[in-house]
């Protein structure tokens, strides 16, 4: 995958996130590692509530109050963020890190015009002058394809429709030329439509600038199209990793072939849509060994007693203990 | 819009007449008539009655009504026979030091409420924020006239830093260490009640995700705080001002009435001790006009803005 | 609609006895005011029993004396027992209060009440009148009043109620025009229920819970108010005394040093409102759901 073997842009390792909860302290995502390198899409894929958005904003250092990382590295660029003063790190992620997130509305500040939103961030690291940061701010939103950026610059949020501000918001996470974009549910909040522009948008600021984008979603039809890499999540562990084209084509953990299945196929319509059982533990008590065990077609007792082993190959790999298109257990 | 307008205003002229007849009854209703409590309960029948026959006292009520409503409409407040002079002259002197207190404590107020309320928004899931919001309640419920003579028991009278009370003399420096105290015993109930608001307030707007975003993109607190949270969460400032309006004035009277400092609340307070009625009745119609006024203001300000601010 | 109501009615265990330990713990800010001011109630009318000291007997030898185990709250300028002068101050300073609350509260329902079932027109009118009066600083007035008749406690609770209705007024005028709305009045109407029986029945036990709440903030203004005008020197007249006279007092002789006949006066007016303010700010936290 790398060419050159060199360090790369983002790599997380073994992080585990804890939150408290009745003055008790308990992890709520473990063992999370993975790597992104530039102008790769990384998409990070779990159900609501298995701990992918708070695991990015481990990476944000946007955790919530009563939430910490407090185990694990996170290392940017090289750096080992969560060593770095607070004020360094902020000042790093200024730089090298964007963040796009769910709602678009609520991701703009409604009484600042946009175009000084667009370019705060790059006011303050480069400081421009007036002149400049409007000229900035108008490239910033012709590139994210804003139709006639000049006559929208003193336009407020509430101006914008949906996918407007959805690309405003991608202006403002790209106003200092970052080189990782974190993009959490970027389009859930849209129709169809809007979603595949949005994401064309996304695919080509990655092939033409090099753009690294961590692409947080549940929804695996989007992956399927734009991602290089998959992760899947579930329960605040990693059970899956691989290139999108094998996972597609031959996923390993029954988890990943359940998300699969439930997708709808406009290709194989004779296909009938399949659901997963029951719903996913809370972070208060999460079933021992694997996690999925209770909801899964294929698990054994091994499943409940025995942490599930790693399989596959460095590129593809997956924990459990019965995987599907490796039988090889 | 105007419909609004309208209503609001006549709701305040009818509290106006309301206001003005209700003195007006009050005095006429004095045991003995106005004549006797302005020349004192040994003054001659004669006496009386040639006041009464000067003043128009011996027409019929009616009449007199109307005449008190004229003199009102002309400006014509009366003579204090206490203090010899024109009640309107008393006032005009009176009554820019009531203002330099009032709009001194309503600044220190505003300035005390960002600062926390913004601390608070920030730290609303935190033992701090819980801090904060037990002392405004205790704050808001400390009468003035028990954190005056505090301040003025520590800072005057042990410490000997401040004088207790009056009103300086020579030059600004001696009238802003009078000044001191009555602010600050002033502003803290009011800095309570808008700092709660404003707390809230702030509190709502950190929970936004523009303020995530803003994290995202590396901006220091600070700025955060300062560009983006205060500009959207002072929106409702003006509704506050209006709110702590009544809370100013009758905090005010007592204020200094605590600190001696001739105001128009010190001498609404001295001629009803001295039953000075002409000033009395002058003063309670102007405190009252002022807070009518005051509240109509912000109302209006506050629905106009409301119709400007409102989207989606 | 069943959650909300039982979101309104939530509290009402919190004012039967018998579940104590538990309304303490489910509101914390309701039973800690409710203690306070019952703690306040029973120093002023309980207290005399356990300490039966005059509080208007002057001894000359013994003046200005500081808090001791003799005096518990020192003495004041002419040798009277302090204590025994605060446990008296709380009567009227509470009882004012307190009575003309309900006054208000009174005065409140029947106008909010007239008012919300009147036609439009007429609710209109009353409404128009009722923010008229609730324009009128209450303070003010009351110095003006005070200073034309020398006020007893009896006039200051009726002027005290007269003044401080509309707000109350107000609240139950929303809840009868809210309430006149709900499906249950509507088929109390259907099957011939007569207006007057729908006010009784219906329309005062659903708004009971922010009346409630609303003539708890009353008594903690009208705790104010009357201190400060007896701070004023306008309200209760000493001899007899309340607590914001012997504050005023107190503040006079603030030169002597006589830090504690400013400290224990300020400080029950100041525990008096804190504790209505508690009792109503849980209560309507509650009511909200926060």
């Amino acid at each position: 995958m790398s060419e050159t073997g060199a360090a790369p842009l983002l790599a997380v390792q073994h992080l585990r996130v804890s939150g408290r909860h009745e003055g008790r302290t308990f992890p709520i995502v473990e063992e999370v590692s993975f790597e992104i390198e530039a102008g790769r899409m990384l998409a990070l894929v779990g159900e609501s509530g298995c701990g992918k958005s708070l695991t990015a904003a481990a990476l944000l250092g946007l955790l919530p109050w009563g939430f910490a990382v407090d185990q694990g590295r996170i290392l940017l660029d090289g750096q080992e963020v969560l060593r770095l003063s607070r004020t360094d790190w902020r000042r790093l992620r200024g730089r090298l890190v964007g963040a796009v997130f769910q709602n678009p509305l609520a991701a703009l500040n409604p009484s600042l015009p946009i175009w000084k939103q667009v370019v705060e961030a790059a006011e303050l690291s480069f400081g421009l002058d007036r002149r400049a940061a409007r000229a900035r701010a108008l490239e910033l939103l012709e590139l994210v394809g804003v139709p006639e950026a000049g006559s929208r610059l003193d336009d407020y949020p509430h101006q914008f429709s949906g996918g407007m501000r959805q690309r405003v918001a991608i202006a403002l996470a790209l106003a200092c030329d970052p080189r990782l974009l974190v993009a959490d549910e970027p389009t859930t909040a849209l129709d169809l439509i809007t979603q595949a522009e949005i994401l064309k948008l996304l695919h080509r600021l990655q092939r033409d600038r090099g753009l690294a984008i961590l692409f947080i979603t549940h929804d695996l039809s989007l992956v399927a199209e734009y991602a290089d890499e998959v992760l899947v999540m579930y329960a605040g562990r990693l059970v899956e990793c691989g290139g999108v084209r094998a996972f597609l084509d031959r996923s390993l953990h029954p988890y990943s072939q359940a998300l699969l299945g439930a997708i709808p196929r406009l290709d194989a319509p004779e296909l009938r849509l399949t659901d997963i059982e029951g719903l996913p533990p809370s972070p208060l008590d999460y079933p021992p060994a694997c996690r999925f065990a209770p909801r899964c077609p294929r698990a054994i007792d091994r499943c409940r007693s025995e942490e599930p082993p790693r399989v596959g190959d460095s590129r593809h790999w997956a924990y459990c203990h019965r995987p599907c298109s490796l039988e090889t257990v | 819009m105007w419909a609004m307008i309208v209503r609001r205003l006549s709701v305040s002229v009818v509290s106006l007449i309301l206001l003005v007849t209700l003195v007006f009854f009050m005095i006429h209703a004095t045991p003995g008539g106005p004549a006797y409590s302005i020349l004192g309960s040994h003054a001659s029948p004669q006496a009386v009655a040639a006041l009464n026959r000067q003043m128009g006292l011996d027409r019929p009520l009616s009449v007199q009504y109307g005449i008190w409503w004229i003199h009102l409409l002309e400006g014509r407040l009366g003579y204090s026979y206490i203090q010899h002079v024109g009640v309107s002259h008393l006032i005009g002197t009176y009554l820019d030091r009531t203002l330099a207190l009032d709009l001194g404590a309503l600044s220190l107020s505003i300035l005390i409420s960002l600062v926390v309320g913004l601390v608070q928004g920030y730290w609303a899931e935190r033992l701090g924020g819980r801090v904060i919001g037990f002392l405004q309640i205790v704050f808001y419920a400390m009468p003035v006239f028990f954190t005056g003579i505090l301040l003025i028991y520590v800072f005057s009278i042990r410490l000997n830093w401040l004088p207790p009370g009056g009103i300086g003399h020579h030059g600004w420096g001696a009238r802003l260490r009078h000044l001191a105290l009555p602010v600050l015993t002033l502003a803290l109930p009011v800095s309570a009640g808008f700092s709660r608001y404003f707390g809230h307030q702030a509190r709502e707007e950190y929970r936004q995700d523009y303020v995530r975003t803003a994290r995202a993109r590396g901006l220091s607190e600070w700025r955060i705080a300062t560009r983006h949270v205060l500009r959207n969460a002072v929106r409702p400032f003006v509704t506050l001002v209006g709110m702590m309006i009544p809370v100013l004035f009758v905090g005010g009277v007592l204020t200094e009435s605590v600190f001696n400092y001739p105001g128009l609340g010190w001498l609404l307070w001295r001629s009803a001790l001295d039953q000075d009625y002409p000033t009395l009745s002058a003063i309670t119609l102007l405190i009252g006009v002022l807070t009518i006024l005051g509240n109509l203001i912000a109302d209006l300000l506050n629905s106009i803005l409301d119709v400007r601010v409102r989207y989606e | 609609m069943n959650e909300r109501a039982s979101r309104r009615w939530g509290f009402l265990p919190l004012l039967r006895w018998g579940t104590f330990g538990r309304s303490w713990r489910a509101a914390p800010l309701v039973m800690s005011g409710l203690t306070l001011f019952l703690a306040l109630l029973a120093f002023s009318w309980l207290g005399p029993w356990v300490y039966p000291q005059s509080p208007y007997t002057i001894h000359p030898h013994r003046l200005f004396l500081a808090p001791s185990l003799q005096h518990p709250l020192g003495t004041d300028d002419l040798g009277r027992s302090f204590l025994a002068r605060m446990m008296y101050g709380g009567r009227p300073s509470l009882g004012v209060a307190i009575v003309g609350s309900i006054l208000a509260l009174l005065i409140g329902l029947g106008y909010g009440m007239a008012s919300g079932l009147s036609p439009v027109w007429l609710d209109r009118v009353f409404m128009r009148i009722l923010d008229a009066i609730l324009a009128l600083p209450t303070l003010i007035l009351m110095i003006f009043f005070a200073a034309i008749v020398p006020l007893s406690p009896l006039s200051l609770i009726l002027l005290l109620g007269l003044l401080s209705w509309p707000g109350l007024a107000r609240i139950v005028r929303n809840e009868v025009l809210a309430y006149k709305e709900r499906d249950y009045v509507l088929a109390a109407r259907q099957y011939g229920a007569g207006t007057g029986y729908l006010a009784r029945t219906h329309l005062l036990r659903s708004m009971f819970p922010i009346v409630i709440v609303n003539a708890t903030f009353t008594v903690a203004d009208l705790i104010l108010t009357l201190a400060g005008l007896s701070f004023l020197g306008l309200g209760i007249q000493p001899p007899q005394p309340s607590w914001g006279g012997l504050l005023g007092n107190g503040s006079n002789l603030a030169i002597t040093g006589s830090w504690w006949l400013i400290l224990f006066p300020g400080l029950a007016i100041l525990l008096a409102i804190l504790s209505m303010n508690l009792v109503g700010q849980g209560l309507l936290n509650r009511l909200e759901g926060r």
